[in-house]
């Protein structure tokens, strides 16, 4: 029963919480569980070394999921492979299957700018680049290949991003200061805002308040739960942070390294179910603080 | 017994404190040691140099001096533009290459080609000055049957290139890998981001290389002895035997006239003058950054 995440789950709180953002005018969003990401039988080798072997997990539609887990056991590998982040690392191999609505993500007449496009990222150290607040967050709207807008639109979209990253008001006075200037919370959101402004449908976080204070980490959980709550994004966030998945997401899953060392998925379900009736052992003790 | 044990302990402490004091002296009197050099060059290069300078020796050229005739001192403006001509033609060349290089070493490095690249950009790196010239004379100056400045500025640029190529390198790899991924992770090819996220936040690193790789080359004689040949008109002709600042010193050193003596300290007071001012101009740029 180790692949009990292969069945669909339902996130109850996301059920619960999608009538409430209903009653404030959210774009409606559909109570029955779609899956965005669908990821079958995905396993990444690094050289010789299996890093995920035989990972089986959907990530639903419009809710926040979190994978947790022990150092090295995969968690950042398997987020990475969702948008094709090892495509550039030389001796890194996928084999498997990701889908993104239903769409093949790997394949070769599949674009990963494309993908990288419907999937952004943002990792565990803000990584702002060394340019203006305003050009940090435009730059995946100028680069090279995508859709020609005009001044007006880019000005827009980098609003209505930095808006959603919750960070408009403290920066919309000085838009033209380097990105450099703004606080490590600030950064963090600045580096959500520049993944919102291409629009895409899901956002991956890899531990993104592993850098941050309390008071920063509070304020990208909180703009977690609001970009699935009022703007109908997928979250997907790896964290070695336990509270924060139990804070943060609907749906958990648990990963952890096996006998020949690979990454693997224990067991996934609501975040309720699991944090306080896990199915397999293994999920128990690493939640009860007995390993890892 | 505790006594002895005490005693051992302090003399093993006072043995400490006095190789500790030994080893800082020797430290700081090496240190200077080393800079007595320096201060020595810059003092007496003021010293010689200071007298040389005035109006004249900035704005006229070569005047012939003869012996037992009080002659006007003539000046230096034709080794002045000589130099600025031959180190920016210099600088055209080397800096587009060694930048370019720079990048390949730095963002696409991998397999033996690198390797190899690094192994001859070190090698040529040490190259003796006077080897580049020499070369330059038989592949330029023997074919063309013409000395020239450009040839010069060919023999300088070989000299900066393999500068400019490791200091960019190294400044690119200083910056942060997950600046690369970001960009990547917005659906940014290579390129695309070597050129707008790499290269913009390296490029205050990469003008410091550019400017040292400058400073060092203004300075050359060597190669310029044998491919500029030297000119005692002022000439903007890069096609034709120029005068440098270096090269002047050089061959004023050497004339029996005590004024042409005074102008090669004057022409070294000027090239020491510029190095000194590009190494605070560079620490200057790089603090800003660190700041």
């Amino acid at each position: 029963m180790q692949q009990a995440g292969v069945t669909t789950v339902v996130p109850e709180r996301r059920i619960h919480l999608a009538v409430a953002g209903a009653r404030d005018d959210a774009p409606a969003i559909p109570a029955a569980s779609e899956v965005k990401l669908d990821i079958r039988k995905l396993t990444i080798i690094y050289g010789q070394r299996v890093a995920v072997r035989d990972i089986d997990l959907r990530i639903p539609a419009q809710a926040v999921t979190a994978i947790i887990g022990p150092s090295g056991s995969g968690k950042s590998t398997l987020l990475r492979a969702l948008n094709r982040m090892h495509d550039d690392v030389p001796g890194v191999r996928v084999t498997g299957e990701v889908l993104l609505d239903g769409q093949p993500v790997y394949g070769p007449e599949v674009d990963p700018v494309e993908v990288r496009r419907r999937i952004g990222m943002v990792f565990q150290r803000p990584n702002p680049f060394a340019k203006s607040i305003f050009d940090n967050v435009a730059f995946g709207l100028t680069v090279f290949g995508a859709r020609r807008l005009s001044r007006r639109e880019v000005a827009e979209r980098v609003e209505r991003a930095l808006r959603q990253a919750a960070l408009w008001d403290e920066v919309k006075d000085r838009l033209d200061q380097p990105a450099t200037s703004l606080s490590g919370g600030q950064q963090q959101r600045l580096c959500v805002a520049r993944a919102l402004a291409v629009e895409p449908d899901v956002v991956l976080l890899d531990e993104p308040t592993s850098a941050l204070d309390p008071i920063a980490t509070g304020r990208i959980e909180q703009l977690m739960r609001e970009l699935v709550e009022q703007h109908g994004y997928t979250v997907v966030v790896v964290t070695h942070n336990m509270q924060q998945a139990a804070r943060v997401s609907d749906v958990t899953a648990f990963m952890t390294v096996d006998a020949s060392r690979a990454g693997t998925l224990v067991e996934v379900g609501p975040t309720a179910r699991i944090f306080t009736n896990p199915q397999d052992q293994r999920t128990e003790d690493y939640i009860t603080g007995r390993v890892g | 017994m505790f006594d002895t044990v005490a005693n051992a302990a302090s003399v093993r402490y006072r043995r400490r404190v006095w190789v500790n004091r030994l080893m800082l002296g020797l430290t700081i009197g090496s240190t200077a040691v080393a800079l007595v050099p320096l201060v020595l060059i810059l003092s007496y290069v003021v010293r010689q140099g200071v007298g040389a300078l005035s109006v004249g020796f900035f704005t006229e050229t070569f005047r012939p001096v003869t012996i037992g005739v009080a002659g006007g001192a003539g000046g230096v403006l034709h080794a002045i533009v000589g130099s600025a001509l031959i180190v920016g033609a210099a600088l055209l060349l080397a800096t587009p290459l060694g930048v370019l290089a720079g990048i390949y070493l730095a963002e696409y490095r991998s397999g033996p080609a690198a390797t190899v690249i690094r192994f001859c950009t070190d090698v040529l790196s040490a190259m003796p000055s006077i080897v580049v010239g020499v070369t330059a004379y038989v592949l330029i100056v023997q074919r063309t049957r013409q000395f020239s400045g450009l040839a010069g500025s060919i023999a300088l640029a070989v000299l900066m290139v393999p500068v400019i190529t490791r200091t960019t390198e190294e400044i690119l790899q200083l910056v942060p890998q997950s600046m690369r991924e970001a960009a990547a992770a917005l659906g940014a090819p290579r390129w695309w981001t070597t050129l707008t996220v790499v290269l913009p936040a390296a490029l205050g690193g990469i003008a410091t290389g550019v400017l040292l790789a400058m400073a060092r080359a203004a300075g050359e004689t060597a190669p310029l002895l044998v491919t500029v040949l030297g000119n005692n008109q002022l000439t903007f002709d890069i096609f034709g035997p120029m005068q440098a600042l270096p090269l002047l010193a050089y061959r004023y050193t050497e004339q029996p006239f005590a004024v042409l003596n005074e102008q090669a300290w004057g022409a070294a007071l000027i090239l020491v003058v510029l190095v000194l001012g590009t190494n605070i101009l560079v620490r200057a740029l790089t603090r800003r950054r660190a700041g």
